[in-house]
This record gives C-alpha cells, structure tokens and sequence, in this order.
C-alpha cells in the first residue's frame, strides 16, 4: 500500500499491484514514469482512472478497448515487446484513453494508441499500433441514435 | 502541395541543409533517410497525433462529466 496524490479524488491509499512503470513516460507526457491505476467503480470495472504519482494534476480517464471492439487487435514491434520484456504468447493488457468533453455523452477514446501494459513485471508503454484504428473514436454514438 | 518523383537512392534537399534520401520501396512502404541538423525536430505525423490525443485527454473533467462517470453502469 502506498499513499498518493490524485487529481479527482484528494489524498488515497493504492495498493502496489496497481502502480506502473512507464518507462518512456506517455506521449507528449514524457516525464511521468509512474502511473497508479485507480478503479472508483469499483475493482475491474471501467473506467478507471490513471494518475500519475510524478504530477497530481495528470490524470486520464482510461477503457479496455477490447470491451468496445471485440476483434481489437494489438501488434507490438520488436524494440516494444524488449521494453515490455514479454515474448510472443506472452499475456499482455490494453488500455485506452478517453477524452471526455463536457457532454460526457461525446466521448471519444484513442484506438491507435493505447497503453500497453505486461502483467508480469506492471512495466508499461504507449504505442502507436500500426493497424487502421481512430485516434477519437465515439464510445457512446450508438446509444445517441436510440 | 509540390510532387517530386523519385527513385530508389535519388533525393531531395530542403533549404540546403536537410537531404531525404529514397532508401528502399516495396508494395505500400517508403523507407527514408533523413540527414539534417541536429536542431530540426523530425517526428512521425501519428506521433504528433498521439501526442495532441494526449493532451487534449489529460484536461481536468467538468463536475458534470465526473459525476456522470462516477454513475456509469458497467
């Protein structure tokens, strides 16, 4: 257990198993190596909150994007799955990161480039896949036509 | 936009100091050389979106937009 800062949510105790090195920080965040995955919603539940323990005020609101499509598909090159240390077959976790506006009903979560996350060793890293997925795709846009 | 055709190993020069070089060319791929000054900052485009991505995801929530995820029903 550890106590952290965080943006939402003031002063909270997150458990270890929850905190990630980001060893090249995030895209255009380059800093932040640590980041603690926080579930408000309870254990599992998305979405979850990934504050960094380097800036109290970076936070980002994150989904599984295998939740949303069913077929998400992730290829890492060799110099990533070095940085991950995981081997072909290798279990590995996806996170996506949304933006949510003010009509929260507008939120878009980012399919090129999730983070990456080994299980193994909570090392994780942002990629940029090289397949053909949104860098804003609307989660909620199928409710909006009911 | 300026449209130049190259062959493998020709190049390109931009302000006379930043060559491209045509590298290699197979069915959908283009591999450059890039020789330029240490100062000029050269990036992928989607790195550059990705970025963007993140910055824009990183603004602090509306109360309203926190509450509403806070509710949210898996």
């Amino acid at each position: 257990m550890m106590m952290i800062n965080t943006r939402d949510f003031g002063e909270m105790e997150v458990e270890t198993k929850n905190v990630f090195d980001f060893p090249n920080g995030v895209f255009a965040f380059e800093d932040d190596k640590r980041f603690a995955l926080l579930s408000p919603l309870g254990e599992g539940t998305y979405p979850m909150w990934l504050q960094s323990l380097d800036h109290s005020d970076l936070c980002f609101i994150v989904f599984d994007p295998t939740l949303i499509d069913e077929g998400y598909t992730v290829t890492l090159n060799d110099s990533e799955k070095r940085l991950l240390k995981v081997n072909e077959g290798d279990e590995i976790r996806s996170l996506t990161i949304a933006k949510i506006p003010e009509n929260f009903r507008e939120t878009t979560v980012n399919m090129k480039s999730p983070i990456i996350i080994n299980p193994a060793n909570n090392t994780a890293l942002q990629v940029i896949l090289p397949h053909d997925y949104p860098f804003r795709y609307p989660i909620y846009a199928a409710e909006e036509v009911k | 936009m300026l449209v130049v055709t190259r062959k493998t190993e020709e190049s390109i020069i931009i302000a006379d100091n930043i060559e491209i070089v045509i590298l290699e060319v197979s069915k959908d791929r283009v591999k450059l050389g890039i020789t330029a000054p240490k100062d000029i900052k050269i990036i992928r485009n989607e790195l550059r979106s990705a970025q963007e991505a993140n910055v824009e995801s990183s603004k602090q929530l509306t109360k309203e937009a926190l509450t509403a995820l806070l509710n949210l029903k898996k």
